[in-house]
């Protein structure tokens, strides 16, 4: 599955740190969703959702 | 205690473990075996703790590792039965155990040694599997 969320989060200027500590994640996870390695669960996905105020479809794309 | 990564917890989990096994060697005998079951609780409450405080990426590596490492790693200890039937390498542990079983005393039955060595090499074969898929499985997933 794609995302954009490395995208998104460039724009907000944020780390993968950053975004880790939001999401109450670890840094690998957040470098494995970028990488598309690793697909986050739903209430995950609904979280990053909710972080960027983007709905769910806009931030990931079925390959 | 609460404020502890996960890592920390794996971390004391492990500390812990082995230096209650270690002891439970060197002392043999029932309290040998007590520290033996105080390794268990230990390692049981403390990784507990750590998948508690785990991310679902973490789970999944750990998932991933258990239902891939445990089984290929239990083939494997029984694919490697052979090795440790040599009777250089079987021959010392044997007298390693047996000692631990029964301290200065006599083990509790002559089959005991070779019974705990058979559960030994498959944990140990089930941990080798489990370390292998979850050091690659975060490999993988940089």
């Amino acid at each position: 599955m794609k995302n954009r969320i490395r995208t998104l989060r460039t724009e907000r200027g944020w780390t993968q740190a950053d975004l880790a500590a939001h999401l109450d994640v670890s840094r690998n996870s957040v470098n494995a969703i970028e990488n598309g390695k690793y697909d986050p669960s739903l209430p995950l996905a609904f979280k990053i959702s909710e972080l960027f105020g983007l709905p769910i479809e806009k931030i990931f794309q079925n390959d | 205690m609460n404020r502890l990564s996960a890592r920390s917890w794996r971390l004391l989990a492990a500390i812990g473990f082995w230096l209650l096994l270690g002891a439970a060697f060197t002392a043999g005998g029932t309290i040998g075996l007590l520290l033996g079951y105080a390794s268990a609780g230990w390692l049981a409450a403390f990784s507990l703790g750590a998948w508690r405080r785990q991310d679902e990426f973490a789970r999944a590596a750990q998932k991933f590792s258990w239902v891939f490492g445990g089984l290929f790693g239990l083939l494997g200890s029984l694919a490697l039965l052979p090795l440790i039937l040599q009777p250089d390498l079987l021959d010392p542990l044997l007298g390693l155990i047996e000692n631990a079983l029964g301290g200065s005393q006599r083990p509790p039955h002559p089959a005991a040694p070779a019974i705990v060595l058979g559960a030994i090499w498959i944990v140990l074969g089930q941990l080798v599997g489990f370390l292998v898929c979850w050091v690659g499985w975060h490999v993988t997933k940089q």
